[in-house]
């Protein structure tokens, strides 16, 4: 990109800055360069980057509830195994971002109480509710294949801590899919029960990953200066159709189908509502090769970022509770003095 | 003290005080970032009187051994290692679910679905650097 649309961002700051100094940011991000903590940035591109480091922190932790609440009950000792070591990976994925978010100014405590009282937010696709065992090995197929996507693409960012950080948790991330391969194709090659319980999670997660990347990109605020700052490196309508060039077509193949969104059946959460009809656009386009889809419900993704998903109060609930009740164990950390209190 | 001063003494301190060298050197490490972006990796190690030296020692000496864009210079008292003893429950269970690479029957699993062309285009979206 050219340093030509200096003006350009200049206009979209919220924070003027030297032009001098932003102009030679800009010739380092342009030539591919990296951004390191002691280097020189403008105050938009610290606040936009620590809001992602956080947001993604924010994810990963919120993001092991759902899953957390099936170790009980793996239906083996090895998928257990595999579950308590995914979790157990995606919370330390959270603490190493929000290191990252730390260094970039905001206080670890602020950011704990901040998601607790819902001032910020973590990813809508964890909103949603998991209800039998096939939902897990969807959410590990579809939600860890859309995030693998993303921190594909945000590894190749532009700042260098958070840059090493998505390639230290994508090698982590690898695993969690391929278990989530392994757990889908067992379930496909299984009974009809098996088949007819992953369909039925596969129409509850399909729309939320679609959702996952974000509103289309002609609605999205945050888009066109951060992806001149590589904070992103692709926008959402891309990232979510190369998503749906790959999954789509799996899905088929298993012998999934594809269905328009619409409620989960009411009488028995492992048998697909009979009522979903097929998305009729989810078919190759035949001069593209791209695969088609209908339009996710964007209402819904904006009620669900207000909070008003399935699954909102009761996620931050459990977190504020888990919080609370791991206050004693950071008042140890620290030192904890009874004669102080 | 000089090096001249150093040599004159041949090496035998004429006074009780010990050499400058002997009382106020400190050791320290050096990391070493070869281009940006990377991580910084350990290079070697120093004595220096003060930080201030010591940074600059090493950017002479690291620095130029081999090219590098930044260094990292860390007193070695400053450093804590963890013991080097195996974790006794990493000893006591087989992790091999943990990793990617454990994973080669999914692609069995998936040829009762897909064939070798279709899953060849899937797969070119795996992590395999991962593996």
């Amino acid at each position: 990109m050219s340093v030509g649309g200096l003006d350009e961002i200049v206009m979209q700051l919220k924070h003027p800055e030297d032009p001098e100094q932003l102009g030679a940011f800009q010739r380092r991000i342009d030539a591919g360069g990296l951004v390191e903590l002691e280097d020189w940035k403008p105050e938009d591109y610290r606040l936009g980057m620590l809001r992602m480091a956080e947001h993604h922190a924010n994810s990963e932790i919120v993001g092991a509830l759902p899953e957390g609440e099936w170790i009980t009950r793996a239906p083996s000792l090895r998928r257990k195994l595999a579950l308590m070591a995914k979790v157990q990976d995606e919370v330390g994925h959270g603490q190493m971002l929000y290191r990252v978010a730390e260094d970039l100014g905001k206080p670890r405590e602020t950011m704990l109480r901040d998601l607790c009282e819902g001032r910020t937010k973590y990813h809508n696709v964890f909103n949603y509710p998991a209800p039998t065992w096939a939902d897990v090995c969807a959410i590990q197929w579809l939600v860890d294949g859309a995030a693998i996507l993303n921190q594909k693409s945000l590894a190749e960012g532009s700042f260098g801590p958070y840059v090493r950080t998505m390639k230290r948790i994508n090698m982590e991330e690898a695993f969690h899919f391929k278990s989530g391969e392994e757990m889908v194709l067992t379930m496909m090659s299984g009974t009809e029960r098996q088949r007819a319980m992953m369909q039925a999670a596969f129409d509850r997660w399909w729309w939320p990953c679609l959702m996952f990347f974000g509103p289309p990109d002609k609605e999205s605020i945050h888009g066109s200066l951060m992806m001149r700052w590589r904070v992103k490196t692709k926008t959402n309508d891309n990232l979510r159709q190369e998503y749906v060039d790959r999954f789509a077509p799996a899905a088929l193949a298993t012998g999934l189908q594809i269905h328009l969104p619409g409620p989960s059946n009411s009488d028995d959460p492992a048998q697909p509502n009979p009522e979903l009809v097929i998305d009729p656009l989810c078919k190759p386009d035949p001069t593209s090769g791209h695969w088609g889809f209908t339009e996710p419900d964007w209402d819904e993704f904006y009620r669900v970022i207000r909070g008003n998903g399935p699954c909102n109060r009761e996620r931050v609930a459990l977190r504020r509770f888990s919080f609370e009740q791991h206050k004693w164990v950071r008042e140890a950390v620290l030192g904890y003095h009874p004669s102080k209190n | 003290m000089s090096l001249s001063r150093i040599r004159q003494l041949g090496g035998q301190s004429q006074s009780s005080q010990p050499l400058a060298q002997e009382r106020d050197l400190a050791v320290f490490e050096v990391f070493t970032q070869r281009s940006r972006g990377l991580p910084h990796v350990h290079a070697g190690s120093l004595q220096a009187p003060d930080i201030d030296s010591a940074v600059r020692l090493a950017r002479e000496h690291y620095g130029q051994d081999e090219a590098c864009t930044h260094l990292w210079v860390v007193a070695r008292e400053h450093l804590y290692g963890s013991s080097s003893e195996p974790c006794p429950i990493n000893k006591a269970i087989e992790h091999e679910y943990r990793y990617a690479r454990n994973y080669q029957g999914v692609r069995t699993l998936w040829k009762r679905f897909r064939n070798e062309q279709e899953l060849k285009e899937y797969e070119k979206n795996d992590l395999r650097e991962a593996y």
